[in-house]
């Protein structure tokens, strides 16, 4: 498994995704995780930012678990 | 071929300390200390604090414990546990009874960044300081611990120093985000060129290029990117690793009661969270140490001690207990804001964690408020 502190330190060369970004698409990747989506093409920069920044790491947990208990009902 | 009782690999805090606790049980039985470092015990906190405030390198050195032999320079490279030997890199073979794992940690690195301080040993300081001349350009990588102390020590220095790191603010992973943005406008106020937000796309001893392709020239490079537990030998031995060597609340490692571990390099339960963590703090290190060396030659006592860390940041300073992770909520009780105050860090409802911002003689209260399991630090 990368490192995160280097993952956040270096980056990924790839579109780099701040809060904002984040914060707005967060619902809509969630959904892509959820169906099975190859998200990292869809998203690119997105997994490298969750890495590095617990408050959206948090939130993107909190969402998937939302989400994945409203699936199972 | 050596003989000896106990044998302690890693020459820092840890198995100075645990020489010192055996020998308040044991008073004769031969004490081997093998370290790769290339000096005797030092007192590491002074690297990036009081030896840039005027503390003389005298005050580096610490009276090792009594009759413990001490090897300097030389590293462990292999173990056989249930043979009660060990290997050095010299090809020197150690013959012990009692083994203690006090390997500490390594500084984290950027691959291929060759040139560049990545600041952890005396010589690592030594180093710096001799490149720290007036008016020199430094670039420090990293913006958590040791990059906020040195960066603050070098602009005491009389260096121009240019901070990079890639989260919003100073000390993003420890503080509440108000205190952490206004450390960023603190340092800049001191004459630290603060680039917050930034990735690093290469470094060398002479220049760090950023994410965006600007390049940064400077007459040293230093990086304070964390470190990482120094667990390969307990690995190749087969011993239990989890970010740290496992011991238990008396430090022994799984399964073994004659191998143990402490310090740095251990993950401990501690009780009164109802976690285990790996601490790399002076006064763990200390007080780990010592009770695990002590445990290693008389009767086993158990590690309940909630560690202390600190830190300078120019003219502020704090200390702190417990979980101080800016993922829990906060609750910040501030005097002055960000320059004297209390910051409870809770989970579920109960304190985790306390830090103290200017705040001094407290961390006892600190210590109980968080062993009591509720409420929050007031004033």
């Amino acid at each position: 498994m990368a490192d995160p502190v280097l993952v956040r330190l270096l980056g990924t060369g790839e579109h780099a995704v701040d809060c904002d970004e984040c914060f707005d698409q967060l619902d809509r990747y969630v959904e892509a995780e959820l169906a099975r989506q190859p998200v990292d093409e869809l998203f690119p920069g997105f997994r490298a930012h969750l890495v590095g920044c617990p408050t959206c790491a948090e939130e993107h947990e909190s969402l998937r678990a939302l989400l994945e208990t409203e699936e199972i009902r | 071929m050596t003989q000896t009782t106990y044998l302690i690999v890693g020459g820092g805090m840890t198995g100075d300390m645990a020489a010192k606790g055996i020998r308040e049980h044991d008073a004769d039985g031969r004490i081997v200390i093998v370290g790769a470092d290339p000096n005797p015990v030092y007192k590491r906190p002074l690297l990036t604090k009081g030896l840039w405030s005027g503390a003389p390198e005298e005050k580096l050195w610490r009276e090792p414990a009594a009759g413990a032999d001490v090897v300097t320079g030389r590293r462990i490279v292999s173990l056989d546990l249930d043979g009660h030997r060990a290997t050095d890199d010299a090809g020197e073979e150690y013959e012990w009874q009692k083994l203690l794992l006090a390997t500490g940690a390594e500084p984290r690195k950027i691959p291929g960044a060759d040139g560049v301080v990545w600041f952890r040993t005396l010589d690592d300081y030594r180093l710096v300081r001799a490149k720290a001349t007036d008016g020199a350009r430094f670039v420090v990588i990293g913006g958590g611990f040791i990059g906020s102390e040195i960066a603050a020590a070098l602009a005491g220095a009389g260096v121009k120093v240019t901070m990079v790191f890639p989260e919003p603010g100073i000390g993003f992973r420890l503080f509440p985000a108000g205190l952490s943005g206004f450390l960023v406008d603190y340092y800049r106020e001191k004459g630290v060129e603060v680039l917050s937000g930034e990735t690093v796309s290469a470094a060398s001893g002479t220049s760090v290029t950023l994410g965006d392709g600007r390049v940064l020239e400077a007459d040293c490079v230093v990086a304070g990117l964390g470190v990482i537990p120094e667990t390969g030998l307990a690995e190749a031995a087969g011993l239990e690793v989890d970010d740290g060597i496992v011991v238990d609340l008396y430090g022994r490692v799984s399964g073994r009661q004659d191998v143990f571990a402490a310090g740095d390099v251990a993950r401990f339960p501690v009780p009164a969270l109802g976690i285990s963590m790996r601490i790399e703090h002076e006064d763990h290190a200390n007080t780990h140490g010592k009770l695990v060396g002590g445990n290693m030659a008389g009767p086993v006592r158990l590690y309940d001690h909630l560690p202390l860390f600190y830190s300078d940041l120019f003219d502020l300073g704090y200390e702190a207990v417990g979980q101080v992770d800016s993922r829990l909520e906060t609750v910040e009780d501030w005097q002055e804001p960000n320059r004297k105050g209390v910051v409870t860090y809770v989970e579920d409802g109960k304190p985790r964690g306390v830090l103290l911002w200017n705040v001094w003689d407290k961390v006892d209260d600190a210590r109980k408020l968080i062993r009591s399991g509720e409420g929050t630090f007031a004033l």
